[in-house]
């Protein structure tokens, strides 16, 4: 009965889709159609296309209208320039993308071809496209290869990366199409914020972005912000002492863990302790506060762990990405729990920073006029998405279909019976030839998984975020899909990781030929080298590779310094068939040519033999707090409709199960399994499983939400205050602003006066009064006569004159001294309390929560409070910028 | 996220949803005898089982007669039941999105079994109305009373989403608001009642709603700081505290003593015909002492139990210690439970003393001065009509605060 029922469901579905879709596929056809007459364009006649749908967009056509010929265009320059046709479903995609929404591609069916064509469309418009990656590497890869086709049909592409100086990304960003990374994109919109003078500016307004791996940016990192930070003062002593400390106090008795959200409490007994040890009466005491020190100490040592939460790497602990595995060299915790953990760690403890200017992605994104996206994973989100992106999920038919084999999960009551029912699985898989590709959570499991196939004497390969395993990272990912390959990993195998059956042919091609010429570069020696007959090939080829090698050594005298990197870049455009007139890389393409053609063999038949065995064989440890994270792995097999199969191990003690599997689960467990060493595979188990990581997804998303929510209010405020500075920056007329400031400060004081003048007492009337005068640092014998009987008229009047003596006195030291005080008066006056704002608005919001006990809605309550807030900072912005300007005198400074 | 940020666009939406719920008060079920209904309605049972929540006067047995009051009940229902539950507490506070989804799934059911059986209540009274009493009526009007209100229950939630405020009380405010409006015009036009009684009247009603503005929004302001906070370089203001409101049950110790005063009274009159003497003694003693007592002596009574289970000490407590959040100068633990304790306690007796006052003070001065002008609003309704109202504002004070911000960037 579920069955049919199952069945029914899926023909829905299907049907869904084919509907969605079927808009997409006529626009295709209109594509085709374009197509035809375009491939028999010239050259040039292709790049004047470009000037000409300039031309008719100036005019008042739509991007909707010209959508079909500008992707034929588009396509024929990626098939001139790259040799690469793209296929249908790769259009389908670009479509997707520039109607604004997210196209969910699988891996390997070409996301960044497919994202050309809407960049090369809406670039038309000249407001700029940028094309968001999460590293650099990726970045930089689409920028040489994609990057091409822009280049071909007459637009600029530029790329930034946190390598670019700060003096090209002004010209990079004014490029037609930029490549760039999510979080340099943040920081240099954040430094705009706080530049000082006009040139200091980068970017254009937002327009137009297509992101990567759009879920791991909008959903994953929406949590995390962009932080531009000051220094301030660190108190080392207190870190260590509270970590020594925190190793006194003993669980369960001191203090208690709540693991799921992820604090420590300190038992009453555990106060009492610090605070014998330390000799104080409280360590909430505001003069010398320990709380906070002990609070983080702890988390450091109960909630943090080495290897798992970061790495320490050259006496620094770097935080590891939970999402991806990867390093995160830049980031650091916050409100002294990094400090904690170098104490912990004994390492060199660093200053504390103070906020000065943050975004989260949510918000930076939220600034384009249009998003899109693509990845392999966001359909499980879509409600997410579109309730705060608005950006629905469309999920591209595979070029060829799916037939990975998704197995159901087997389940085991304790860690070490499935760390054992891994290694024997790997055993199994082994022995047949199939490569296993084993997904683990952190860098800890991962090497004890590794120990036990040393155990069983299984050669593998360990991929996670150590150093020594990074370095290796992509020659690792290359070999992984060759017969009896066994990689263990954790989460960096996921996204972009592209696992290929038989091995990677491109990559070890690159890798024999580097090796090749490696002695050349690094010594400069141009000795010959000739390839003997270890190479399986005929003679003719030999002698074919060595006059190649002949002539690029003797380019090589002409420029002598050429680095490694260099010579790998241009054997990347060499092995991309990317045109090019460069003899140096017409050179290197033949050798590659004829390397191909030896080993190419060879590759066909290893990946044959892998596809019949069963292709490559994903296995999963654990199940992560979102299905996302699980799909990525699983999507490690089965690309490009190869033969594959996953499975997922799992135990009671999992984190999830544990934390958030309620006891349920493992009733079930006792009254389904016979014994404490067989697993048990059974769909009703799967199904609360599935239900566990639902409920921590929809725990998570509901955090999101709400720090969304919360996050608007400061977002309406530093929008407002930005548009001021920007509009400030930017100005000639600098006097009306102060003047304009100034008078408001000064109706301000009177308003507060006038609306309680009923009720005050006269001499907090004159209190009043004398602040205004007191803010304009004028002679008090001016108002004597005006004290009772003043008015708006009279005082603004006297401001007026007051403010032109003091430009008269200033601009004598030097012409226009004036015009440049006030600009950097305001601007650092909106720094400063802009950053105290922050601060205050942070512990607003800590607070509110509690007003929750009043049966008050904490975020009304917030809107309310922090409008407040916002006033007051603004008033003081105004007032400080009328006193300091009063205030200040001129001095030559001759140094 | 909300569709629309438009204030006026969502009082105007507001008000489109109480124009549908107004609407359906004046449809009539069919069937009946709405004039012989309407002439008895004063005083039958149906309007009592009516009245408890929203004043409504409207004389015809309507469609959406049972109108929010299931869902009000279940709502009720489910707090008070979550203090009892774990797993119901834990669906509200825990399990985020989802676990709040299912409570309002849940409270929804309830409603329904509410709105069945007191659907079911009415139309069983109805046999003296009815023109045609068989299965079929029996039946049909209870689907119409049940469709009726699910419909307003619908209502509400769309007022929640599309317009301002909490659905719900935005409704009963409207139905206790128009009674009031209907009852002074009938004061003023039908009974004819002289000037100075009208102004007296409105004067104390004035009065009472100051008085209740004031102790509704009065809270104790408990000083808290976070260990985070006391670390930090800037300065803190006094700013953060928890506030603890002096009248912490609201409404509900009123409903829940009036309730059992009318149980105990029903118990009396029918069952234990050997107390009546009690009405005796009541009726010679002045000013009805022994009932004013009486129903003080509940009010306090169910604002302590009240509070009690709304609010927890030990968890107060918990909480701060998880979010290391103290209250300067008192330990974590045990200490803070206690000024809890001690707090709650003074300010549940002081709220006590007020909603007795509130409550007792109207019916005081009708024993008094003999005049029977105050019956028209209970002081309940006008507790419910002004947490409402200033919930409203400060929301719609919000949407302006949007706008001004708006206003900055463009």
């Amino acid at each position: 009965m579920t069955i049919y029922l199952c069945i029914a469901f899926n023909m829905v579905n299907t049907y869904i889709d084919y509907l969605r879709l079927r808009k997409y596929w006529k626009i295709l056809n209109q594509i085709k159609k374009h197509r035809e007459e375009i491939k028999q364009l010239t050259n040039n006649c292709l790049k004047i296309k470009t000037t000409e749908f300039k031309k008719r967009i100036k005019s008042g056509i739509s991007l909707d209208q010209i959508l079909p010929e500008t992707f034929a265009v588009a396509s024929e320059a990626a098939e001139r320039v790259l040799g690469l046709n793209p296929y249908d479903v790769q259009m389908i995609g670009g479509i997707v993308l520039h109607e604004g929404k997210i196209a969910e591609m699988k891996t390997g069916e070409g996301k960044s071809l497919a994202a050309s064509f809407p960049a090369y469309l809406n670039a038309l418009t000249e407001k700029g496209v940028h094309i968001i990656t999460v590293n650099d590497y990726l970045a930089r890869r689409d920028y040489e290869s994609i990057g091409k086709i822009f280049e071909f049909l007459g637009m600029k592409v530029g790329l930034i990366n946190q390598y670019t100086p700060i003096s090209k990304r002004k010209n990079n960003y004014l490029a037609d199409i930029t490549y760039v990374t999510n979080s340099e994109i943040g920081f240099d919109y954040l430094r705009d914020n706080m530049a000082t003078q006009i040139k200091e500016l980068t970017q254009r307004p937002f327009h137009f972005c297509i992101i990567d791996e759009v879920d791991s940016i909008l959903i994953d990192e929406s949590r995390t912000p962009l932080i531009i930070s000051g220094r301030t003062k660190t108190r080392k002593d207190k870190y260590e002492l509270a970590h020594r400390l925190a190793n006194f106090l003993k669980k369960s008795i001191h203090y208690k863990i709540d693991e799921k959200n992820r604090t420590i409490i300190l038992s009453d007994l555990g106060v009492i302790t610090c605070e014998k040890i330390l000799k104080i009466k409280s360590i909430y005491s505001a003069q010398n506060t320990w709380a906070h020190f002990i609070y983080n100490a702890l988390k450091a040592k109960e909630l943090y762990l080495k290897n798992v939460h970061y790495i320490v790497r050259d006496q620094q602990a770097i935080i590891v990405d939970e999402f991806t595995g990867r390093i995160m060299p830049e980031r650091r915790w916050a409100d002294g729990l990094h400090q904690s953990i170098e104490a912990k760690e004994n390492l060199q403890i660093k200053e504390e920073t103070k906020t000065l200017a943050s975004i989260t992605y949510q918000n930076l994104f939220l600034l384009y006029l249009k998003i899109s996206g693509m990845t392999g994973t966001a359909k499980t989100e879509e409600n997410e998405l579109i309730s705060i992106y608005s950006l629905p999920v469309i999920c591209i038919p595979t070029y060829k279909s799916m037939i990975r084999k998704d197995l159901p999960d087997l389940i085991f009551q304790t860690e070490i019976e499935k760390l054992k029912a891994v290694t024997e699985e790997c055993v199994k898989m082994h022995l047949l030839g199939r490569p296993i590709l084993v997904g683990t959570t952190n860098i800890q499991k991962s090497e004890i998984l590794s120990q036990l196939l040393n155990q069983y004497q299984i050669r593998h390969n360990l991929l996670n975020a150590k150093p020594q395993n990074v370095k290796r990272e992509s020659e690792i990912i290359a070999q992984a899909g060759r017969k009896y390959a066994v990689t263990i990993s954790t989460n960096m195998a996921g996204r972009g990781t592209d696992i290929i059956l038989g091995g990677n042919l491109e990559y070890i091609i690159k890798n024999k030929i580097t090796s090749l010429f490696k002695p050349i570069i690094l010594t400069g020696n141009t000795q010959y080298i000739i390839i003997d007959k270890s190479l399986k090939s005929s003679g003719n080829e030999i002698r074919d590779i060595n006059s190649n090698i002949l002539k690029i050594i003797n380019l090589h005298r002409q420029n002598p310094k050429l680095t490694i990197a260099e010579f790998g870049n241009s054997l990347n455009i060499a092995s991309k068939k990317i045109k090019s007139n460069n003899e140096y890389i017409l050179n290197l393409r033949s050798i590659y040519i004829i390397f191909e053609n030896i080993y190419k063999k060879y590759f066909d038949i290893e990946s044959k033999e892998v596809k019949n065995i069963g292709g490559l064989c994903v296995i999963g440890t654990e199940r992560h707090e979102s299905r996302r994270i699980d799909n990525q792995l699983r999507g490690r097999s089965g690309r490009q409709g190869d033969v594959g199969s996953s499975i997922f191990f799992i135990s009671l003690e999992d984190n999830l199960l544990r934390i958030f599997g309620g006891e349920r689960i493992s009733k079930m467990m006792h009254t389904f399994m016979p014994s404490v060493n067989e697993p048990i595979q059974s769909p009703l188990l799967s199904r609360s499983l599935d239900s566990a990581q639902k409920k921590v997804e929809s725990l998570h998303y509901n955090f999101r939400k709400q720090l969304f929510q919360y996050d608007q209010i400061l977002n309406s405020q530093r929008k407002a205050i930005y548009l001021e500075r920007r509009l400030i920056l930017e100005s000639n007329e600098i006097v009306a602003w102060t003047m304009a400031y100034m008078e408001l400060t000064i109706i301000d004081i009177l308003n507060d006066q006038y609306l309680y003048s009923h009720r005050k007492p006269r001499d907090k009337v004159l209190k009043n009064i004398n602040k205004i005068y007191d803010l304009l640092a004028s002679p008090i014998s001016l108002i004597k006569i005006e004290k009772y009987t003043f008015n708006k008229k009279t005082i603004l009047k006297q401001l007026k004159i007051s403010y032109d003596l003091k430009k008269a006195q200033i601009d004598k030291t030097s012409c226009g001294l004036m015009k440049s005080l006030e600009r950097s008066l305001i601007l650092e006056q909106i720094d400063t309390n802009w950053s105290e704002h922050i601060q205050q608005m942070s512990f607003l919001k800590e607070f509110i929560g509690w007003r929750g006990y009043a049966q008050k809605d904490p975020l009304i309550e917030y809107k309310n409070e922090s409008y407040i807030l916002f006033i007051k900072m603004i008033r003081t912005i105004r007032q400080n910028i009328l006193y300091l300007l009063f205030r200040a005198e001129p001095t030559l400074d001759f140094s | 996220m909300r569709p629309e940020n438009n204030l006026r666009l969502r009082l105007f939406q507001t008000m489109k949803f109480i124009a549908l719920e107004r609407l359906g008060l004046f449809v009539p079920i069919p069937g009946i005898d709405q004039k012989l209904f309407s002439s008895d309605y004063s005083n039958n049972a149906i309007s009592n089982l009516l009245n408890v929540f929203d004043n409504n006067q409207a004389p015809k047995l309507s469609v959406f007669a049972l109108g929010i009051i299931p869902y009000i009940n279940a709502t009720i229902t489910i707090q008070i039941l979550s203090s009892a539950f774990p797993a119901l507490k834990k669906l509200q506070s825990e399990e985020g999105e989802i676990g709040k989804k299912k409570l309002n799934k849940i409270t929804k059911y309830l409603s329904f079994c509410f709105a069945f059986i007191e659907s079911l209540a009415i139309v069983l009274r109805l046999q003296k109305y009815a023109f045609d009493w068989n299965l079929y009526f029996i039946v049909q009007t209870t689907l119409i009373l049940i469709s009726g209100a699910m419909l307003v229950m619908w209502l509400a939630d769309n007022i929640s989403y599309k317009g301002i405020g909490t659905g719900a009380s935005v409704i009963i405010f409207v139905n206790i608001a128009s009674a009031f409006a209907k009852f002074l015009l009938n004061q003023l036009f039908v009974h004819s009642i002289k000037f100075l009684d009208f102004a007296s009247y409105f004067a104390l009603i004035v009065f009472s709603i100051a008085c209740i503005v004031f102790v509704q929004e009065a809270i104790r302001k408990v000083p808290i700081i976070s260990a985070k906070q006391l670390d930090s370089t800037s300065f803190y203001s006094n700013d953060y505290f928890l506030p603890l409101r002096i009248n912490q049950g609201g409404v509900m110790p009123i409903i829940l003593a009036s309730s059992l005063l009318a149980l105990v009274d029903y118990v009396i009159r029918y069952g234990l015909s050997t107390l009546q003497a009690v009405y005796f003694i009541n009726d010679i003693l002045p000013f009805k002492i022994l009932f004013l007592l009486l129903y003080s002596a509940f009010i306090i009574f169910f604002n302590y139990l009240y509070c009690s289970l709304v609010l927890n000490c030990f968890e107060l407590s918990n909480n701060l210690k998880k979010a290391s959040v103290v209250i300067p100068s008192i330990r974590p633990g045990k200490m803070t439970e206690k000024f809890f304790k001690d707090t709650l306690d003074n300010l549940t007796l002081f709220g006590s003393g007020f909603l007795a006052f509130i409550v007792l003070a109207p019916n005081f001065l009708e024993f008094v001065f003999h005049i029977r002008v105050f019956k028209g609003l209970a002081v309940s309704s006008l507790l419910i009509v002004v947490g409402v109202a200033i919930d409203l504002i400060k929301q719609s004070k919000t949407y302006v605060i949007a706008k001004n911000y708006e206003n900055m960037v463009h």
